[in-house]
């Protein structure tokens, strides 16, 4: 998987034992807005070869996944 | 009328704002939410197809192992709809990306939100496997990172 999803997903988590543990203080307020900040920016990224998504790419993404699902339904759906 | 949807749907938006933002350019600003979408569906497909990888591949390990008389067959049957519920939710959050019918943050974020429940659930269904589940927890360990990640990135991004 990708590694900076990883990172940032953990990153999230420990952020947020913290603030289960200890409360929100304002040092983890700032570590949250941080992270936040960060989050957003990476859903709106571009692609991996760094070109602005397109509706073509989004469809291409979306083929391989009805395939991937079509597969998995044909593979579980009345065994 | 796709634009004129924009509009519609940066109206909404900015009316419901605590303070109204500072005025710009109509089409400029146009342009930067039709751009935020797009790059937020994308990366949101990518992420559902990426786990739908990982998915696919539990599954076969499965599919062979049950085929092979390794895992107990209420456990396969349990798996078997477990998996299903997971296709049928991803399909369903892909389809309502794609079809560009959601245009806010927290609209994205409530279609992705189901597939999250049923890769859990998968989770929960892969814990009685038996002599297999070894050999797909990491897998489906790497399933839920992704769909955590599909949520979290969601999870303040209402006020956009």
């Amino acid at each position: 998987m990708n590694p900076q999803i990883l990172a940032y997903v953990m990153k999230l988590i420990a952020v947020g034992v913290q603030v289960k543990n200890g409360g929100l203080t304002e040092q983890l307020r700032a570590e949250l807005s941080a992270l936040v900040a960060e989050g957003q920016q990476s859903i709106l990224e571009p692609q991996d070869d760094g070109s602005p998504w397109d509706e073509a790419a989004i469809l291409r993404w979306k083929a391989e996944h009805d395939t991937l699902t079509a597969q998995i339904r044909d593979r579980h759906d009345g065994d | 009328m796709r634009r004129l949807a924009f509009v519609l749907a940066l109206v909404v938006g900015l009316s419901s704002c605590a303070s109204l933002p500072r005025i710009q350019p109509l089409p400029a600003e146009i342009e930067a939410v039709e751009t935020h979408l797009t790059a937020a569906t994308g990366n949101l497909q990518q992420l559902l197809t990426m786990a739908a990888r990982v998915a696919n591949t539990v599954s076969l390990i499965e599919d062979e192992a049950a085929k092979g008389g390794v895992v107990p067959p209420a456990a396969d049957a349990a798996f078997d709809r477990a998996m299903v519920a997971y296709a049928d939710a991803s399909d369903a959050a892909s389809k309502g990306l794609v079809s560009g019918a959601r245009k806010t943050w927290p609209e994205l974020r409530a279609l992705v939100e189901p597939v999250l429940a049923r890769g859990q659930a998968l989770i929960d269904a892969a814990g009685q496997l038996g002599a297999i589940k070894g050999r797909v927890t990491n897998l489906l360990a790497q399933l839920r990172d992704l769909l955590s990640a599909a949520v979290g990135e969601f999870m303040f991004g209402g006020a956009r």
